[in-house]
């Protein structure tokens, strides 16, 4: 599962971040999206975006950047 | 207290970089005598409404020499020290730059002879995120001061940042401030003098890795446990060194935030999220920025026309009725004098003053769009769109004001955060046709197609639209084959309300900037363009300053210049001396055509009668296969000279006259293509 085909507002964790593009993975990191983090999809927006909440901080990622990502639902979530 | 001239000057310090010279330095401090401090930081954390907050009067915001990214520069007076040269350096989000203006910011604080201090804007918001850019520049040998910004923003969420434990963590001073309301700069100012007064603070340390190579055991000291990479033969490879550290660095930023700061439990709404349910949702987002797109577009056209009306009638009228009496006064009336001082000197001082109802306007509307978040917001809404076109979602609105006037569309350009993006956007919005042309589009038509202009004039507006797409697509194809198409990865700041007092301190720097650029170039051009005119042509036979328009060397250099033209129909002399004033300003075609066929200022239907006689007799019989050629030049090539002006002032001479030469190259091979494709199937 990736960032593109996720639930919504659920507690999701990113698993990996893809490695083929190195700065596009850096400056995810820097962003706040990087293996471990805890995030939510917020929503999503015309055009096949998607708004991401890491903590307080919101990010608008394009599909091809959501496919980079592969996430997975945290346990309390999956629960639920 | 200790004056300027006892710091360190910069010669006396170690000089790490070898291509940073004076030069340099220059483009950061306007005199040399006074201590650098760069202002850096992460975009959004409120670095430039800080940067209004210290500096006064005499700030300026323009290129960094050599570059197309924008540095503001301005003095700051601290009292136990002097004048500081404060430098506001374009956002970036790390010392890992992806963009021409990161590259900017990196370079000159790497350049450690560059810069004598660095107020690095902290947003207690988004600290972790700060505190990437904060880590790498405490690797660097230079004195920092940390401000510590948008504590209210925090403040709402629950969150508050020990200054303290943050200073003692980052091992340099950390002040808070709230540039918004100009409070607690006094605080800033003595921890800068207090840094000064310092050595230069030892490195943090906390990406070894990169610098000292591998570790005797062979795996990189920063491996994440479990790590095999030191179990393979030979040294490990740089790419798993910089992960290792990045993965080094995330685990001390995680730490430290979490140090510094303390949350209440109690959970408040995000107002900001509230907002965007509606702003960014599928539907009702493009319908919002539609709206919001046609109140900028309303507010560029409709809100400033009356203001610049009112001041062209004032330049027209009293002011050139104050000017013919003082000539008369002074026994000049009549003369060189009078006709130099009111067609070139006010013509031009007036044209440029109509220009700053307009610019001022735009600059207001893009201070509010960005400062408030919702350029952001645009961004995403659009990106889908302009991405087809190779552009970001934010090039839509300069686009859009180009239908407009091209002048402020080309300023506004300064929304995109990419230099890159910048100069490709800068270079269509020419082509979008703005409506100082539709006036030229409305009297051709009329004149040609008397049962068809409506639909001619809405054909140009079609061709518009597709020279952008086509040219924006030819572009990207050669000169900018290297630029990427990133996709999009974009924070989105919370919802500020504009603060008045810095809205009118960006706003006037913005329309200072303008006058200064543009004053000299249009003043200039509007008096050249006067002075052909009143010199004879050669064998004409009249004298200097009382020579009819026909024997003058405007026309003589105009009836050359047709010669080019006769493929696309309109090789005569009357026309192109159109297009020669239609380069000044499109306004001034019509007055100008009328004149030079002795029609009477406002008789349009003598101009008519004569202008389809020219275009037929120069055309061969095919007058309306010329007009089409004709307005499809006039839709193509330079705008204005306000637009090279603010060009110049965006891009730089050399892609503004690049620019020139590729639209009169394509105006010219669509005109021509336009008249003979007509008249082969006629």
């Amino acid at each position: 599962m990736n960032l593109s085909n996720c639930p919504l507002a659920r507690h999701i964790r990113v698993t990996a971040v893809s490695e083929a593009d190195s700065a596009l993975r850096r400056r995810l990191g820097e962003l706040g999206l990087r293996t471990g983090a805890q995030v939510r999809v917020q929503r999503r927006t015309s055009g096949g975006g998607v708004i991401v909440a890491i903590g307080d901080d919101r990010l608008a990622l394009a599909r091809p950047v959501q496919r980079q990502i592969q996430v997975e639902l945290c346990s309390a979530g999956a629960a639920a | 207290m200790r004056a300027a001239a006892d710091l360190p000057a910069p010669a006396e310090r170690p000089d790490p970089l070898p291509g940073a010279n004076c030069h340099e330095r220059s483009g950061l401090a306007p005199t040399s005598t006074s201590p650098v401090v760069a202002l850096a930081g992460p975009p959004n954390s409120g670095k430039s409404t800080l940067f209004n907050a210290l500096t006064g009067a005499g700030r300026a915001v323009a290129n960094y020499p050599g570059t197309t990214v924008e540095i503001g520069r301005g003095r700051w007076v601290v009292p136990e020290i002097g004048e500081l040269a404060l430098a506001d350096l374009p956002g970036t989000y790390s010392l890992n730059p992806q963009s021409p203006d990161e590259e900017l910011t990196t370079g000159l604080l790497r350049g450690a002879d560059l810069v004598d201090l660095v107020v690095l804007v902290c947003d207690a918001a988004h600290l972790g995120r700060s505190l990437v850019l904060a880590a790498g520049v405490r690797e660097l040998p230079v004195r920092v001061v940390v401000a510590l910004t948008m504590n209210d923003v925090a403040a709402d969420r629950g969150v508050t940042v020990d200054a303290a434990k943050l200073s003692k963590r980052l091992g340099v001073p950390v002040v808070k401030v709230d540039p918004r309301r100009r409070r607690e700069t006094g605080a800033l100012s003595a921890a800068v003098v207090a840094a000064f007064d310092e050595s230069v603070p030892a490195p943090l340390g906390l990406v070894p890795a990169t610098n000292a190579g591998s570790s005797p055991s062979g795996c990189c000291p920063n491996c994440p446990p479990g790590c095999t990479c030191g179990m393979d033969a030979g040294a490990p490879d740089q790419e798993h060194l910089e992960l290792a550290d990045a993965e080094a660095l995330f685990t001390w930023i995680a730490e430290t935030s979490e140090m510094a700061t303390t949350r209440t439990d109690e959970v408040r709404r995000n107002r900001s999220d509230l907002v965007d349910r509606w702003v960014t949702a599928p539907v009702l987002g493009p319908l919002i920025f539609l709206a919001v797109m046609w109140a900028v577009f309303q507010a560029t056209t409709r809100l400033a026309a009356p203001l610049q009306d009112a001041l062209d009638a004032f330049f027209s009228g009293p002011v050139s009725a104050a000017v013919k009496a003082l000539m008369s006064a002074l026994r000049l009336s009549g003369g060189l004098i009078e006709s130099f001082l009111l067609n070139g000197i006010v013509a031009g001082v007036g044209m440029l003053l109509t220009f700053v109802p307009l610019m001022t306007i735009m600059f207001v509307l893009l201070a509010l769009l960005e400062d408030s978040g919702y350029m952001a917001r645009a961004a995403v809404v659009t990106d889908r769109l302009m991405g087809a076109l190779g552009l970001p979602g934010r090039a839509f609105l300069p686009l859009v004001v180009g239908f407009g006037c091209n002048v402020p569309a080309i300023s506004a350009v300064k929304v995109l955060p990419d230099a890159r993006h910048r100069l490709l956007t800068a270079l269509l919005v020419p082509f979008t046709s703005c409506t100082a042309r539709l006036t030229v589009y409305l009297m051709v038509a009329d004149t040609f197609f008397p049962g068809n202009a409506g639909t001619v004039v809405f054909a140009m507006y079609v061709v518009s639209i597709l020279l952008v797409v086509l040219f924006g697509l030819l572009l990207r194809g050669t000169l900018f084959r290297t630029m990427g198409n990133d996709p999009l990865v974009l924070d989105l700041p919370p919802y500020q309300r504009p603060h008045p007092r810095v809205l009118g301190a960006i706003t006037w720097t913005r329309v200072r900037g303008f006058l200064e650029t543009a004053g000299g170039i249009i003043v200039a051009t509007v008096t050249v363009v006067w002075l052909l005119g009143v010199i004879p042509a050669p064998g004409s036979g009249g004298h200097f300053g009382a020579v009819d328009i026909a024997d003058s060397l405007y026309a003589w250099l105009a009836g050359l210049v047709s010669v080019l033209f006769s493929p696309a129909g309109f090789g005569e002399w009357h026309a192109v001396g159109a297009l020669v004033v239609g380069f000044v300003a499109k306004e001034a075609v019509i007055s100008s055509w009328a004149q030079t066929n002795a029609a009477a200022d406002g008789d349009l239907t003598g101009l008519s009668h004569s202008v389809l006689a020219d275009f037929t007799a120069a055309s061969g019989g095919h007058p309306q296969a010329a007009a089409l050629a004709f307005l499809i030049f006039i839709l193509a090539y330079t705008p204005c000279v306000a637009t090279l002006a603010v060009q110049k002032r965006q891009i730089g001479l050399r892609w503004t006259l690049g620019g020139v030469a590729m639209q009169f190259a394509l105006a010219w091979l669509l005109a021509v293509a336009v008249f003979q494709t007509i008249v082969a199937f006629s």
